[in-house]
């Protein structure tokens, strides 16, 4: 029961909000192909034998990568692990990537579902954020996915500076018409060393108002609940028995093989991160050497985690799973700052678990962060 | 006597002191090349990274020099302003001193104070002009600084790159050569100075001193006249890396004496150190029972600590005889202790000290000077805190600590400089060109403006090209009152502060907008009051908390999400609730970076 995440680190442009690793320059897509499927031979016992249920691959832009290549990974990784034969294959592409000979050839190889980031239907916002589709390839491409795939899901983007809560509506009502299985809704977070955060630092955006993207999380949550969405994780919304499962694995702290530059991996006791540089991680793997750095999480590093990954999942905290596997007992350890935002009506209690109310759903940080050990 | 050279270094910090030392140390063998380690004499860990020394700290080298066995004893001295009583007692026990200047920075302020020190006490100057090998040197300029300064050929100046070794066997050549060797008498009566003392947890309190005169030996009666205790001599010896035991020392040397001594504080720096029974008519001179000047409170994060927090103060203060502290108590953060320090930076070792060395959490206070308050009924009382301060019908007038201060910076900065003086309510008294660019500005300023963001703000208005030092010179009348500030209607005393009367509606009004930012919104809106007396001068409102939650793409990325939780969390650790209100540590100092 476990996952493997390929991280294809092209893109076409950067946008603006971005900080993952990624790279535009498209020189070396063969050699790292290869250094990838290095890497998954080396590692093919990490996951120690248990069967593949998700391949999941992101980036970047795995879209635009030749279909072939996913081909070969998706061999490579038929050859190494064992593979469970429902297994679930996600893709991660933009919309200008979205032909119809694409969708043929990665459903040929064994994708069966397609993530798509469409992020806003409104050109000039494209183009603030930088991306290289515009609305009318967007909605083509919803279209294209949903006459060859059962399942896919849409990305969108709220809380963009400029956007507002009308303009969101239409976009959603004009999405949810192609019956999307699955949509993911982030709020857009300005990082660090991205441009949207050199443009903030000096005054060239302003952050958009907290109360404007409260109204438009409110409004994704009320349309998609109409819609019989359910939100299985803050920002993860589908219809019934279309959760994520490959995001679910990491929610429920299954393990997964992160494969390819800045990629992580986890195999229950360690997290591990592969090296965020191409052509350094090209390099080690062409001497069969695997650039990464790894942690051993300690009792209280993995009592925080069950804490801040649950209280965003529909699922919430589950005190027996930290009973049993931690011999934590949250409801007792912890139980002044509980009835603090219980008293608060930021959570309550179902049997065993600690679910966020729909006044704590947007307040997880400072839940969470109470709740830490 | 005769071959025994004893020398300090004189210079800024990051101007090389401890890395000469370093070099010193390997051309002499005192330490194997296998067993270096940067900053050798720098011993504690917040020395190594702030890259200052707090402490003196004493080595022996040995050098053969023209077939002749030679004892060189090195003392580095502390580095800042703070602790300049203690370096006044190093110069004191040395014949010579390298200044050592950085020749991409030139002669900073505290370099000058400390030179005059060793002028005044007689000592040899070698000037050492370090970095000469980097992009940025300005071998001339800074050379001309120097010989301004001492009035030398510009041929004594050593031209010096302690980090690559370069130049080294020229110092030791000129210490030899240069440095008079020790005067004094061993068979006359013991005559020692005491300059510093170390702490050490299994045998008490090491004493380091020089001796002028006469002879110490082991199990010697000795009287330390200021203290007027007596002890017996357990151990006496030298300082290589290593303590090595002697039976004797002599007049002329440098050494450390053990005698089960309990505290640090029944050691003053600079005392006399003769025998009971043939004891010295003359004193060292200069000797001064060195005050704080600055006073904080330190509170534990949960008042549960308190005991803890008593016990390592008391720990901290067996080897800093320079921290006093009496228990205080607050109403916004229960009980807790008045220190007080040398000065700011010696407040922030104290604290840094006791969260690293006791891991301790603390919240410390707004720092305050020590005014004088002369009541209407004709009595003085002594402020250390605004609490401290009586009601305004009671009081006749108040005094507050003058220093004089020495700024040394560029000309082109001078404007900047003096406005930020005449800001701090300073007044100018002199102004001196010590070279072209380089100017001397002489300033009365109040003590209590100094401990208030002026390091920070003489940094910034100068880009660092500024460099200070002060003394106390006396007590004048001023027109100061208590700014009191209130969260949600309660008053929190811990907050309060004692500022001059003309600035007190501005700063008001500047500390509830930066509390503002320091405050992190809770679930429900918290009022933020300043107050003179009952007058609301200022308010300022923090929105309750709405959103907090990343909805962002994360994928795997478990851990760094986790850490980002973490931190904040621990960042939150040092919050003290005050009524419904959590209050950060940052926010008990906000009145220091009002400005900012």
């Amino acid at each position: 029961m476990s996952g493997i995440y390929i991280h294809i680190p092209f893109c076409k442009k950067k946008c603006h909000y971005c900080d993952f690793y990624i790279t535009l320059n498209k020189n070396n897509v063969g050699k790292l192909i290869e250094a990838i499927k290095f890497e998954l031979i080396l590692r093919k016992n990490f996951l120690n034998k248990n069967s593949i249920e998700t391949i999941y691959f992101g980036g970047g832009t795995p879209s635009m990568i030749s279909p072939n290549y996913i081909g070969n990974i998706i061999k490579e990784i038929k050859n190494n692990f064992s593979v469970n034969s429902n297994i679930e294959i996600t893709i991660e592409a933009n919309p200008d990537d979205i032909s119809l000979d694409n969708l043929l050839k990665w459903k040929k190889y064994g994708i069966n579902r397609i993530s798509l980031g469409v992020q806003t239907l409104n050109d000039n916002l494209l183009n603030f954020i930088n991306r290289s589709h515009d609305k009318k390839t967007a909605i083509a491409s919803i279209k294209k996915i949903s006459e060859h795939y059962d399942n896919f899901s849409i990305d969108l983007i709220y809380g963009i500076p400029g956007n507002r809560y009308d303009k969101l509506k239409n976009d959603i009502k004009e999405i949810i018409k192609f019956n999307p299985p699955h949509i993911s809704a982030y709020n857009l977070t300005i990082e660090k060393k991205t441009v949207f955060y050199n443009w903030l630092k000096n005054n060239i955006i302003k952050k958009e108002n907290e109360r404007e993207i409260i109204k438009q999380f409110n409004l994704l949550k009320n349309i998609l609940e109409k819609e019989e969405y359910i939100q299985y994780e803050t920002s993860s919304f589908c219809k019934k028995g279309y959760e994520s499962k490959h995001n679910s694995g990491y929610w429920k702290r299954k393990k997964y093989l992160g494969i390819g530059p800045s990629a992580h991996s986890f195999d229950g006791k360690y997290r591990s991160w592969n090296i965020s540089d191409n052509n350094r991680y090209i390099s080690a793997l062409n001497k069969r050497i695997i650039p990464n750095t790894e942690e051993k999480l300690s009792k209280k590093m993995k009592i925080n985690e069950i804490i801040m990954i649950g209280i965003r999942t529909k699922w919430g905290i589950d005190n027996k799973q930290l009973i049993t596997q931690l011999k934590y007992d949250i409801l007792k350890n912890q139980k002044n700052t509980i009835d603090k935002l219980i008293n608060d009506k930021l959570i309550y209690i179902n049997r065993t678990k600690i679910k966020a109310t729909k006044k704590g759903s947007i307040l997880l940080d400072y839940i969470a962060e109470k709740l830490l050990v | 006597m005769k071959n025994i050279r004893n020398f300090c270094i004189i210079a800024h910090i990051d101007h090389g002191k401890s890395t000469l030392a370093d070099r010193l140390l390997e051309y002499t063998n005192t330490v194997d090349k296998r067993d270096m380690k940067d900053q050798l004499l720098d011993d504690m860990d917040l020395e190594k990274e702030r890259g200052i020394t707090i402490k003196s700290h004493a080595v022996q080298l040995n050098y053969k020099f023209n077939n002749e066995e030679y004892i060189l004893n090195l003392i580095d001295t502390p580095g800042h302003v703070d602790f300049s009583y203690e370096v006044s007692r190093s110069i004191a026990s040395c014949e010579g001193a390298l200044l050592v200047i950085d020749a991409s920075q030139g002669i900073q302020a505290q370099t000058i104070s400390n030179l005059y020190l060793a002028l005044e006490q007689g000592l040899e100057i070698i000037p050492v002009l370090n970095k000469i090998d980097l992009p940025g040197s300005m071998i001339e300029e800074v050379s001309d600084q120097i010989i301004d300064l001492l009035d030398c050929d510009p041929s004594e100046i050593l031209h010096v790159s302690a980090k690559d070794g370069i130049g080294i066997d020229k110092i030791m050549d000129r210490i030899i050569k240069k440095i008079p060797e020790p005067k004094g008498d061993a068979k006359d009566n013991l005559q020692a100075m005491v300059f510093d003392s170390v702490f050490n947890s299994f045998r008490g309190v090491e004493v380091i001193f020089r001796i002028f005169n006469g002879t110490i030996k082991k199990g010697d009666t000795v009287k330390f006249v200021n203290t007027k205790k007596i002890y017996n001599v357990d151990e006496i010896g030298i300082l290589k890396i290593k303590k090595e035991p002697k039976d004797f020392l002599e007049a002329g040397n440098v050494g450390y004496l053990i005698s089960g001594i309990k505290e640090a504080k029944e050691i003053k720096v600079g005392d006399t150190i003769t025998h009971k029974d043939s004891p010295t008519q003359n004193e060292v001179k200069g000797f001064e029972d060195v005050k704080p000047m600055v006073f904080a409170g330190i509170y534990p994060v949960e008042n549960s600590d308190y005991e803890d927090l008593r016990a390592s103060l008391e720990k901290l203060q067996l080897n800093d005889a320079s921290l006093v502290w009496q228990p205080e108590t607050s109403v916004a953060l229960g009980f807790g202790f008045r220190c007080g320090f040398l000065g700011m930076l010696h407040m922030e070792i104290i604290q840094e000290r006791l969260e690293r060395e006791f891991d301790m959490t603390v919240i410390t206070t707004v720092p305050s000077v020590e005014f004088k308050c002369f009541l209407t009924d004709g009595t003085t009382i002594e402020i250390f805190a605004p609490s401290d301060m009586p009601p305004v019908t009671n009081i006749s007038y108040i005094e507050e600590p003058i220093i004089k201060a020495q700024i040394i910076t560029k000309s082109e900065y001078i404007g900047n400089i003096i406005k930020l003086c005449l800001d701090k309510r300073g007044k100018i008294k002199n102004q001196v060109y010590l070279s072209k660019s380089r100017v001397e500005l002489l300033f009365d300023l109040p003590l209590s403006e100094i401990v208030f963001d002026f390091y920070d703000k003489l940094k910034s208005t100068s880009r660092g090209y500024a460099s200070f030092d002060y003394e106390l010179s006396g007590y004048v009348k001023s027109k100061l009152v208590k700014l009191d500030i209130l969260l949600n209607g309660e008053k929190v005393d811990a907050l309060s502060a004692i500022v001059h009367k003309e600035k007190a509606f501005e700063w008001g009004k500047k500390l509830c907008q930066k509390l503002k930012e320091l405050l992190p919104r809770q679930m429900f809106e918290i009022a933020i009051q300043a107050s003179i007396g009952n007058k609301i001068i200022a308010r300022e409102t923090v929105r309750a908390l709405r959103k907090n939650v990343t909805a962002k793409c994360y994928g795997g990325d478990i851990t760094r999400k986790r850490k980002l939780l973490e931190k904040q969390k621990k960042g939150k650790k040092r919050m003290r609730q005050v009524g419904n209100v959590e209050i950060p540590q940052e926010a008990f100092l906000a009145v220091l970076k009002i400005e900012e």
